[in-house]
């Protein structure tokens, strides 16, 4: 019996971590999905990547005690396949071919055929790359979750010059089953709540980067608590100062995730509650479009458009309301075209 | 038949481990790192103090003593010394760093060698050499999965202080940006008290049962033990808990002069674009490069390799329990057993530090980073000792090379053959099985 809407489901993955009513439907219905998932033998193959590792970091060790578990049921806690068994995720890959959840953390380095990252060898001894790891079980996975902005985008990895021709997942396989979660890290609500939505009603709806709206679908800067301070030009320049982080360097004008809300590690803070600017890690273009870290936002030139913070501020201030207005705006400056814009050009 | 083990999982990164045998003896052992995880590229032509948030994505566990060694880098060329509060709140981060990374390194890496954990990669079917009663291992299971408690309420307490975690927001130029206000350090006091009883409880008993169980490991996983720290946990009037700058070699402790540092390559994947081997060396990855077998740049004192990480600090400041193993000291369970130490003063350490805030006083110090200046910094970090090296050119990054402690425990083999502390605490060891060889995990994963 399923006893969640989707509807209901939604809401509930889009409320803020602090409305603590809300989070006791929030466990029993991931637990419920794990079980499901669990009893079905849908298994969650996670590959590590070129990454740091603390997108699984943050996922293992921050995810809801009671669900962690459960998690485990259906999930490899080491994260990586193991000695010698590089082929145990290729045997789960066929045995359960079009239905199992593929998790990738980290970039994928496509330079020298993928000789940037050697995943493990095969039982004749030649090196086996990530790229065809990935490649080969992304086309069996039903679904393919890619953690993080290098696995999403490339991240940190993909800075120019990009010597590795680091990529995300959706470089390589189908976008059409890719799903982006990004972050650097993500929040670990982000992940299990992502997963939980796969197992119970498939995927859920994305925004044009790939990325779950019930999660992206607000900017960083309008649901921040200081953003009183902006409204009345109070700006803080210099560190411990008080009032609004964008002389600082925030990009929360142009970021999207649900951070200032949800808030981060036991719900009681986030990057700007250390008095620091949003850095604006779940973008497509982090870290290359949100560095330096610490510089106001320059003009943006995009073609036709020409902005700076302050009159995007404007722009916002005036279309608080108008949530599509927003999206479009934040896009916009972003700089970037989404991945449907993409296909279209046949990219 | 060599034996390949590719890729080792549940290290800090994943490794691949190659032994030529001699029958059950291993005779030469290569340990290595299988991707490209480098930074450097991506910082050159950069702002200066972007490198403390980047250089943290270096490592999902160790991050806060790459945004600390980052930051000081950036303080020493423009010779600024930080406030007192800003060195504690860093101390504190930075101890809980560590506590997180030996309770994580104990519990997701090493244990399942020693008992069956359910899902932990363990072959069914092989003799694991497993000694401890099932009573006793259903109880460190249950331990198991209480350390992701722990390991949650130590992201969280970091956290409180630094934003968020992984990857801190609040470490800056000059010192914090945030100071731990009355409130939050009632709560940070009371989040200590979960850690602390957590070590002084599940993780001293688990430890315990594993060095009594496997007493032998005492004997095995050791080498010739040259041992190195850059000295840990600065404060102005030298704390009780202040380790100083060391190094042990076979001539005994001496004084650690910057100037022996350079760095080892020739074994690795980087070719160098710069003449010499100074720190500053500009590299180039190159992954088919003729006698490359590894994917970590090297870091040797004065030509030669060193063991760094909780072993080589405990063994170096002195530490009773520690010191009092002698030879033993570094050995697989001497490395085990010096975390757990570490854990022990660092936890009790972190309380008298909060206690010595001042919140009337500053947690910054305002300066202007200098167009041109260089600078090599240290932290030290749960598995070893990290190395930053930065050049400014006209106000951007000229060269950025982080070292981390796998740069000191698996350094590719040297220009003069000196094989790294991991491959030399392998070779010659007895393995019982060559399919599945229990004894070289024991000893990898306890460095
Ligand atoms: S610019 Fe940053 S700190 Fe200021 S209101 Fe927007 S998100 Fe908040």
């Amino acid at each position: 019996m399923k006893k969640l809407s989707r509807r209901q489901f939604l809401k509930i993955c889009a409320a803020s971590g602090a409305a603590a009513g809300l989070s006791q439907l929030w466990i029993p219905a991931l637990a419920e999905a794990f079980g499901e998932a669990a009893k079905a033998n849908l298994p969650v193959v996670w590959i590590q990547g070129s990454a740091c590792g603390g997108c699984s970091t943050s996922f293992i060790n921050s995810v809801h005690p009671e669900l962690r578990e459960i998690l485990s049921e259906v999930l490899d806690l080491t994260f990586h396949p193991n000695l010698g068994q590089t082929a145990a995720p290729m045997d789960t890959g066929r045995n359960h071919r079009g239905k199992f959840i593929l998790v990738i953390e980290g970039a994928i380095p496509k330079a020298n055929k993928g000789a940037f990252n050697i995943i493990g060898e095969d039982s004749s001894g030649n090196d086996i790359p990530l790229i065809d790891v990935v490649s080969n079980l992304g086309e069996m996975a039903g679904t393919v979750v890619a953690v993080g902005t290098c696995a999403s985008y490339g991240g940190v990895s993909a800075v120019e010059p990009n010597v590795s021709y680091s990529v995300g997942v959706e470089n390589l396989i189908d976008p059409g089953k890719v799903i982006n979660i990004p972050g650097c890290p993500p929040h670990p609500d982000w992940i299990v709540g992502t997963l939980g939505h796969i197992m119970l009603y498939g995927k859920p709806d994305l925004d044009d980067f790939g990325r779950p709206k019930m999660f992206y679908g607000g900017l960083i800067h309008n649901n921040c608590p200081l953003r009183q301070y902006f409204e009345n030009s109070i700006f803080a320049t210099k560190a411990g100062e008080k009032g609004c982080m964008l002389m600082m360097g925030c990009k929360g004008p142009i970021a999207f995730g649900d951070c200032p809300t949800r808030q981060w590690n036991g719900s009681s803070s986030w990057c700007v509650s250390g008095n620091a600017p949003c850095i604006g890690c779940t973008d497509p273009k982090f870290p290359e479009l949100t560095m330096p870290f610490y510089q106001k936002m320059p003009e943006i030139s995009i073609p036709g458009i020409s902005s700076t913070a302050d009159n995007i501020g404007k722009v916002l201030g005036v279309a608080t309301t108008a949530g599509v207005a927003i999206h479009f705006t934040g896009s916009l400056i972003s700089g970037r075209l989404g991945r449907k814009n993409k296909s279209k050009e046949g990219d | 038949m060599p034996i390949v083990i590719n890729p080792l999982n549940r290290c800090s990164r994943p490794l691949k481990i190659l032994l030529n045998n001699h029958g059950s003896n291993a005779k030469a052992a290569e340990v290595s790192t299988t991707y490209y995880w480098d930074h450097s590229k991506t910082l050159k032509g950069k702002n200066p103090l972007d490198a403390i948030l980047l250089s943290q994505r270096t490592n999902g566990t160790d991050f806060i003593s790459h945004a600390i060694a980052a930051a000081r880098a950036l303080e020493e060329i423009a010779q600024v010394k930080i406030p007192e509060n800003a060195q504690i709140i860093r101390n504190i981060l930075l101890g809980l760093d560590i506590i997180y990374g030996h309770i994580t390194h104990f519990y997701q890496y090493v244990l399942p060698d020693y008992i069956p954990i359910p899902r932990s990669g363990n072959p069914s079917g092989v003799d694991v050499d497993y000694r401890i009663s099932s009573d006793v291992v259903e109880k460190m299971i249950t331990h198991m999965w209480t350390s992701y408690e722990i390991r949650r309420t130590i992201h969280n307490l970091i956290a409180l202080i630094g934003g968020k975690a992984p990857h801190v927001s609040n470490i800056v130029a000059g010192g914090v940006s945030k100071a731990l206000s009355g409130p939050d350090a009632i709560r940070a006091k009371s989040m200590l008290r979960q850690v602390s009883d957590f070590i002084n409880r599940e993780y001293t008993h688990d430890i315990w049962q594993i060095k009594v169980a496997y007493r032998d490991f005492f004997n095995i996983g050791g080498w010739e033990g040259r041992l190195l720290t850059f000295g840990e946990f600065p404060q102005k009037e030298n704390s009780n808990y202040y380790i100083s700058p060391k190094a042990l070699d076979e001539s005994g402790l001496v004084n650690i002069q910057k100037s022996l540092l350079t760095v080892e390559y020739s074994g690795s994947y980087f070719e160098a674009e710069t003449k010499g081997n100074s720190l500053k060396t500009q590299f180039r990855p190159v992954p088919d490069k003729a006698g490359g077998y590894s994917w970590t740049k090297g870091i040797v004192y004065s030509k030669q390799t060193y063991e760094t990480g909780a072993v080589a600090r405990m063994f170096l400041s002195g530490n009773k329990i520690i010191a009092d193993l002698g030879t033993n000291a570094v050995s697989v369970m001497g490395r085990l057993r010096a975390r757990l130490e570490e854990c022990y003063r660092l936890a009790e350490q972190m309380r008298i530090w909060i206690d010595q805030l001042n919140p009337k006083e500053r947690v910054a110090s305002e300066f202007e980073i200098p167009k041109e200046g260089e600078a090599i910094s240290f932290a030290e970090s749960s598995g070893g000792s990290i190395v930053h090296c930065l050049s400014i050119n006209k106000g951007k990054i000229d060269i950025y090379n982080i070292f981390d402690s796998y740069s000191w425990n698996i350094c590719p083999t040297t220009y003069e053959g000196q094989r790294n502390p991991m491959e030399r605490a392998i070779t010659g060891i007895r393995i019982a099985n060559n399919k599945y060889p229990i004894q070289v995990f024991r000893i990898i994963r306890s460095f």
